[in-house]
């Protein structure tokens, strides 16, 4: 179904692409939330990245790596959004805090990555939300793969130290 | 505290499956996202954006459609919201005008300023080779001389020059969109010094061969250095190697930069080594994988594509940092044009295509006078790892590889290691699987300790002696020269 909505989206079907877009919307919100944590910012990620797909699109040259391509895009406009935002930093002085909507990092889904630092957690979310295995993850974060392996692990570990509580009768792990 | 604190991690193999359907659950996503959405939405069907190679014209019908669609969705208020950020056309726009008056300035003026055939005094290889481990580069290296434009004493036997700032048209350059406006213009990039604002930055000399270009580079900042760059802990200056981050993008004459921007990532964090020769100067090697950006190119572009014996390579350092510290970040941008010219007399191939008797196996093992290629097979898609010992049995090191290997298949491991300070007379490879992973590799057991002296160790504390327990191929390889 997707590879089909794909293909008519390459070839121009402009009612095939946002319908493509709109079943990537909890993607494309989760991942840029996980890096800006800012509803304005990953509000304007999320139209980045819609026209950015359009405009590109057709220069896709296999229809099973578009999740892929997709992410890479989210990606690389929240990574130009961090460097805009760390010159503001600079230039103003201005706590980190300061980019933070606290009241939205409450959201089920976000508060287990949320107490991940920033390395783990982008890919702990493309691995479990996506199942992304490690080698795509190296390849969408340009990164080695044993880092990735290596960063999984730490992640996992600390998430299963952070939300499990030991009773005197009950071997954790 | 949440429900999920108060989930129990019970046993090991719920872990897996309860941290999933965690960060599956749907989020909540904000009206203002989807506002957004709808914008996009409403500049694509208005054919305010257009693709780049669209091959049909949507019709009528379509947009009729997919406009009904949006608004049963999210109602027809959304349509009509004006959203509060600048479209990002008018971003694109404002950029591009950006670029324009910034081409502008830097053509006539003086920031970010341009030094031009301002040489680094001696080589820089000479100085930090040894400390980053490639201690012959200096001899295969040549420098870079002038305001982009070749040295005379660098043109070849034929009497080619580099091409320095010259010539920017490609074969196909005209069918690529926007290969046009987004060209940076020749003035932006001439030279090999560039300063702007306190920092300069310097390309000094340039070696390539089909699979890495080597660059030394040059970061001298007017005010001194934070010590935090170069200290460790404490007040205990780092004598040896220093590693900085440099966020920078790159463009290869021979590739459509049209399509690499996303395919390769813009800005992407490099970790660059030297050493810090006073406390306003980083003198350092960049090492590019060639080969690996080729084989993103290849896989996602043209897959015919293939290094050419001479091509230019911009680069665009963004920012630079520090590894060790978050204390200062300097912004640039500094740009490069580097001619380049690709050599490939040094490299050894022995072909091997053997595997063992679970299909680990080896294709070939290459050499050059700085680092061995292995390209192992293995049979299963995880756990396995590959180690190459030296003529005394220790350990070579992986290099530092800022890239991950994209151009290979699936069931290949590509992996280089340095050869400086080794007997690389004789290299011998061990392809292990998953029983090395879990009892060695995982463990915490593979140290260093283990790695380096073993030409004085009893043989069974020999790590040659280890990996044969678990290797499921090995092979010693004997170089021809």
């Amino acid at each position: 179904m997707e590879r089909d909505l794909i293909k008519r989206a390459k070839q121009g079907d402009q009612d095939a692409f946002l319908k493509l877009m709109d079943s990537q919307m909890q993607t494309m919100y989760k991942l840029a939330w996980t890096y800006l944590k800012n509803e304005d910012n990953v509000a304007d990620i999320v139209q980045d990245t819609i026209l950015t797909c359009f405009e590109k699109l057709p220069t896709l040259r296999d229809e099973k790596y578009f999740k892929t391509w997709m992410m890479k895009i989210v990606i690389n406009h929240c990574k130009n959004v961090l460097k805009k935002e760390k010159r503001i930093v600079h230039m103003e002085s201005l706590p980190e805090e300061a980019f933070v909507e606290r009241e939205y990092s409450n959201r089920e889904w976000n508060e287990m990555l949320d107490s991940l630092g920033e390395k783990y957690r982008t890919i702990l979310l493309l691995y479990y939300l996506e199942n992304f295995n490690t080698r795509e993850i190296s390849q969408i974060l340009d990164m080695n793969e044993s880092t990735v392996r290596v960063r999984l692990k730490r992640g996992r570990d600390k998430l299963v130290k952070e939300y499990s509580f030991v009773s005197p009768a009950v071997s954790v792990l | 505290m949440s429900d999920f604190r108060r989930i129990h991690f019970g046993k090991k193999e719920k872990i897996e499956e309860q941290i999933r359907a965690q960060i599956q659950k749907d989020a909540k996503i904000p009206d203002q996202v989807y506002k957004s959405a709808e914008n996009a939405y409403r500049m694509i069907l208005e054919g305010a954006v257009r693709q780049e190679r669209l091959e049909e014209k949507a019709n009528a019908e379509h947009v009729s459609k997919s406009l009904s669609t949006v608004c049963r969705r999210t109602g027809e208020d959304a349509l009509h919201d004006n959203r509060k950020k600048v479209s990002p056309l008018l971003h694109r726009l404002a950029y591009g005008m950006a670029a324009v008056l910034a081409v502008c300035v830097l053509a006539g003026a003086a920031f970010p300023m341009q030094v031009r055939a301002l040489p680094v005094v001696g080589s820089i290889f000479e100085r930090i080779q040894k400390a980053v481990g490639y201690e012959n580069l200096s001899e295969y290296a040549k420098p870079l001389t002038g305001d982009g434009e070749p040295d005379e004493a660098d043109s070849d036997a034929e009497g080619h020059k580099n091409t320095g700032t010259k010539d920017r048209t490609e074969p196909d350059a005209e069918n690529v969109p926007g290969a046009g406006t987004k060209d940076r213009t020749d003035s932006a990039t001439q030279g090999y010094t560039q300063t702007n604002g306190d920092m300069t930055v310097s390309v000094s000399e340039v070696y390539a061969d089909p699979e890495v270009i080597y660059l030394s580079m040059m970061f001298k900042s007017r005010k001194p250095f934070p010590k935090s760059f170069y200290y460790s802990g404490g007040d205990e200056k780092i004598d040896g190697k220093v590693a900085m981050t440099l966020y920078a993008n790159k463009k290869y004459s021979f590739m459509k930069d049209v399509d690499m921007e996303f395919w390769c990532g813009r800005n992407i964090e490099t970790i660059v080594e030297g050493l810090m020769v006073n406390e306003n100067t980083y003198e350092f090697l960049w090492r590019i994988d060639l080969a690996n950006d080729l084989g993103q190119y290849r896989r996602n572009v043209d897959k015919d594509a293939a290094v050419p014996e001479e091509f230019s390579l911009d680069i665009e350092i963004d920012q630079i940092d520090s590894l060790r510290s978050m204390e200062k970040s300097y912004f640039g941008p500094w740009n490069f044009k580097i001619p380049v010219q690709v050599d490939d007399s040094s490299r050894e191939t022995m072909e091997v295509h053997e595997t063992g008797e679970t299909g680990a196996g080896l294709i070939s093992v290459e050499k050059t006078p700085f680092e061995i290629t292995t390209r192992a097979v293995k049979p299963t898609k995880a756990g396995y790892k590959v180690v190459v010992l030296d003529a005394k049995g220790n350990k070579l090191p992986n290099v530092l590889q800022n890239e991950f290997w994209s151009d290979q298949a699936a069931d290949e491991m590509r992996e280089k290691w340095r050869i400086e300070g080794h007997d690389f007379s004789s290299v011998e490879v061990f392809v292990l699987g998953k029983d090395f992973y879990e009892n060695v590799y995982s463990t915490g057991i593979w140290s260093r300790a283990d790695w380096e002296g073993n030409e004085k160790k009893p043989k069974e504390e020999k790590l040659g002696t280890l990996l044969k327990q678990y290797a499921e191929y090995h092979k010693v390889i004997r170089f021809g020269s």
